[in-house]
């Protein structure tokens, strides 16, 4: 094993000395560490992600990942980074799809889906439509009869325009029927904040993930209608689904790693493969038992498609809402 | 409540903890001495290592870091004009002027003096008034935060230097600064000359070490001129003995008192405790003092506000986070994953449910106070050991530390590009005579004003007036008034009496 590792670095030197893309280089791939731009400063939630693929992955790949910080624009900074990086593999990013999707469309940036290479997605949690326990809303079927009934616009308690739970409500909104300018969108500049006003008792409906909401609704205050996401979840098994309701709506955060377009089948297939055998490792699922994570969110070979109908969607929607 | 921190203090009293919380605060002043290297990053950095030991391994230790790291930066702020953070940055305009006048001990022994007390304040409100203190934080909104910014950026009075009118002028450029990067709502890139680094705006590490590390650096080399003299031969700085500081403190009980309130009270609301609190601290002890003259050439109750309000806030900005799950800066955010990653949901039924686990915790945040006065002591001999560097050496080693620093924040060589331009705008505004200070205070707070006055226009459909409907708002705003007032009333009378004299009797 020693033997073997002298052997890589003096060829990933070789490799150096003669150029990128030598053929003994891509044979070993990866040879040297992987550096992964996170997209937010360290100790949020997609650092956490990081931090847990990182901690397994030299196990399953021979090399490390090397975690570094490109943040700023919201998470735009960093996707932008890797639009323009060397495809060769050692250069990858993550970030979640308000970074990744939402944050460019609302900036008016010159992205899309072609622009990366979706790798696999690390972790999804779904938004939950809730409520005040006072409100009159005992139903998402509530709420979408009180919107159409309604003489003025119904108050909705967002991050900020064109964040991610605007998107699942945007999409809501649509499948219902209904028009975005029936409800006013009120922006905070964050969870923490959106979450604040809703306790305070000066808004009553949002979007947000299970962690948040699970102590408030034991406590009474607040009550889940609807969750986004293609099943129920195991904090709440009586909360239907919106699917279940008759409305396809998906979303919620997911945490994703993304590598810079144009790479190489045979290395996308190599990470893709550690992936696989990462998801399964006993320490990652331990870590994800702990921060409350579902693994089946986790997902490698069904990443893309989802990538790329949230891109198709999210831009029409925000960039009617952005009014542009 | 007392049985369970008796229990707690048992728990928490073993060799593990206690050494993690050593190791944290001692990690916490090397990080926060060194400019451009925070409390903050050194968390961020550190913190995924304690997923993986014990609730009271882990957290312990990275609250140790939090409170050795807020105080450290006092130590560079001290020394060498730089202050290690945006938090200590109002504890240098006295404490590096004490410097200058051979009182570096003195300054930096009232430094830690003043962190022990507040520190000690915000801890005691955090075990025994979180659930109080949370019901008011959770009622600032953004019309209240509005108001309280507001309010905060009439320090800009106290902090202008000689004149006002040129501390207007530096507060202005710092709003101009702020607004660069992307629009709060709606997200619009605005003022970014088309360059996409600066859409994320520009990075307050960086213009902290330029305006004052950079720009000291720059005046430091004007005097130079060949001699390599340390700035002091000797290390013959005096401390004072134990009997001796705590007279100190009796004396300023009131500024220390007054300032730590300030930073508990500050530091629970979420998001703007570390980087207001010490500004308001300096301006009401201004405000307070016999003699505010004084201030910003060297007075001591000007180290001691702003030190006694920072590390106050430590332990006051853990009571909305644990309350009600809502961390309001990247600190609390990290001590929240921290929470999360042990399973420890941070929300209502946090201090219910694990109420071993927390007040192991709460143990730990007040052993972390005896850590920093401890550790504090035993280095401040060799912290003041830095005055002995040879002075090009000492100044080399600053610019070093600051590109280091900044650039580690988002691995961004933009940043530094930012940080140098900064060090030669805040040259040009020293030659000029114009306070830095209100500069960086507009820069941190514009931000937070411009939000959450948008926010507040957009939730109450574009009503001023709203500002004034809301109680705690309309208290803010009419304090703001008067504090405007008195202002204006004192310094009219002041010039009239220094007139006076001049006038043929």
């Amino acid at each position: 094993m020693k033997k073997f590792s002298i052997f890589a670095g003096v060829a990933a030197s070789l490799g150096l000395l003669v150029g990128a893309g030598s053929a003994v280089a891509d044979d070993m791939y990866p040879d040297r560490p992987i550096s992964v731009a996170a997209c937010y400063p360290a100790g949020g939630g997609v650092d956490r992600n990081l931090r847990m693929v990182e901690r397994v992955a030299a196990k399953y790949l021979g090399q490390s990942m090397l975690p570094q910080y490109r943040t700023g624009g919201s998470g735009t900074v960093a996707m932008q980074y890797i639009k323009e990086a060397d495809p060769d593999g050692y250069e990858l990013a993550i970030c979640d799809n308000g970074g990744a999707i939402i944050a460019p469309i609302a900036q008016g940036l010159d992205l899309d889906a072609d622009d990366f290479t979706p790798i696999a997605q690390v972790s999804f949690v779904p938004w939950i439509m809730t409520t005040r326990a006072t409100s009159p809303y005992n139903s998402l079927e509530d709420f979408i009869e009180a919107a159409k009934a309604a003489d003025g616009p119904i108050a909705i308690e967002i991050s900020d325009i064109a964040t991610s739970d605007h998107y699942g409500w945007l999409l809501l909104v649509k499948l219902a029927g209904l028009s975005p300018e029936m409800f006013k969108w009120n922006p905070h500049g964050g969870g923490g904040p959106k979450m604040r006003a809703i306790i305070a008792g000066e808004g009553e409906l949002l979007f947000d993930d299970a962690g948040e909401i699970e102590g408030y609704v034991k406590d009474g205050t607040l009550r889940p209608l609807a969750v986004a996401s293609s099943a129920r979840i195991p904090q709440f098994p009586d909360v239907p689904t919106m699917q279940e309701l008759g409305y396809d709506v998906i979303s919620g955060s997911s945490v994703a790693i993304y590598g810079p377009p144009g790479m190489p089948e045979d290395k996308i297939a190599r990470l893709q493969e550690a992936m696989r055998q990462i998801k399964a490792d006993p320490a990652l699922l331990k870590a994800f038992e702990l921060t409350l994570q579902d693994p089946n969110t986790f997902i490698i070979d069904e990443f893309e498609a989802a990538w790329r109908s949230d891109w198709a969607n999210a831009g029409e929607l925000l960039r009617a809402a952005l009014g542009g | 409540m007392l049985e369970d921190l008796l229990a707690a203090a048992i728990v928490v009293f073993n060799w593990k903890t206690i050494a993690a919380i050593s190791a944290g605060t001692v990690v916490g002043l090397m990080i926060g001495a060194i400019p451009g290297l925070s409390a903050t990053m050194g968390m961020a950095l550190l913190s995924p290592f304690t997923f993986f030991v014990g609730p009271l391994i882990g957290i312990p230790f990275l609250i140790g870091l939090f409170k050795g790291g807020t105080f450290g930066g006092s130590v560079s702020a001290i020394l060498i004009g730089t202050p290690g953070t945006a938090a200590n940055a109002a504890t240098l305009l006295d404490g590096y002027e004490m410097r200058k006048q051979g009182r570096a001990g003195e300054a930096m022994m009232g430094a830690l003096n003043a962190s022990l007390v507040g520190d000690a304040f915000g801890t005691v409100a955090l075990i025994f008034g979180a659930p109080a203190l949370a019901l008011i934080a959770i009622q600032f909104g953004p019309h209240e935060f509005f108001a309280l910014v507001l309010f905060s950026l009439t320090m800009i009075c106290y902090v202008s230097g000689k004149s006002l009118a040129k501390g207007v002028l530096a507060a202005s450029l710092g709003v101009f600064f702020a607004l660069v990067g992307t629009d709060p709502i709606g997200g619009t890139p605005r003022l970014t000359l088309g360059m996409r680094e600066l859409q994320g705006g520009l990075n307050v590490i960086a213009l902290v070490t330029g305006l004052f590390g950079i720009t000291e650096v720059l005046i430091q080399m004007e005097s130079f001129g060949g001699r390599r003299k340390p700035v002091v031969d000797s290390v013959a700085v005096h401390l004072a003995g134990a009997g001796m500081q705590l007279k100190a403190v009796v004396a300023h009980l009131r500024t220390i008192v007054r300032s730590s309130l300030v930073g508990t009270f500050i530091g629970a609301l979420p998001g703007i405790g570390s980087e207001t609190s010490p500004w308001v601290a300096y301006g009401l002890a201004k405000r307070a003092s016999k003699d505010p003259d004084k201030f910003g050439k060297g007075a001591f109750e000007g180290v001691l506000a702003p030190e006694a309000a920072n590390n106050a806030v430590c332990a006051a900005a853990m009571i909305p986070m644990l309350v009600f799950g809502i961390p309001g800066d990247i600190v609390t955010a990290i001590l929240m994953s921290a929470l999360i990653a042990q399973g420890l949901q941070p929300g209502p039924f946090l201090i219910a449910e694990h109420r071993d686990v927390i007040f192991g915790l709460f143990m730990s945040v007040l052993f972390a106070t005896v850590a920093l006065y401890i550790f504090g002591r035993l280095t401040m001999r060799w912290w003041i050991r830095i005055l002995t560097i040879p002075r090009p050496l000492l100044y080399s080693i600053v610019v070093a530390f600051c590109v280091v620093g900044t650039y580690s924040v988002k691995s961004s060589s933009f940043d530094l590009g930012v940080m140098f331009a900064f060090g030669i705008v805040g040259y040009i505004l020293r030659k000029l005579d114009i306070a830095i200070a209100p500069m960086l205070l507009s820069f941190v707070l514009a931000k937070i004003l411009e939000e959450s006055l948008r926010r507040g226009l957009v939730q109450s459909d574009g009503n001023i007036f709203a500002f004034f409907e809301r109680p705690i708002t309309a208290v803010i705003l009419i304090l703001t008034g008067l504090v405007l007032i008195t202002f204006a009333v004192l310094e009219w009378r002041r010039r009239r009496k220094s007139q006076s004299p001049s006038e043929p009797a």
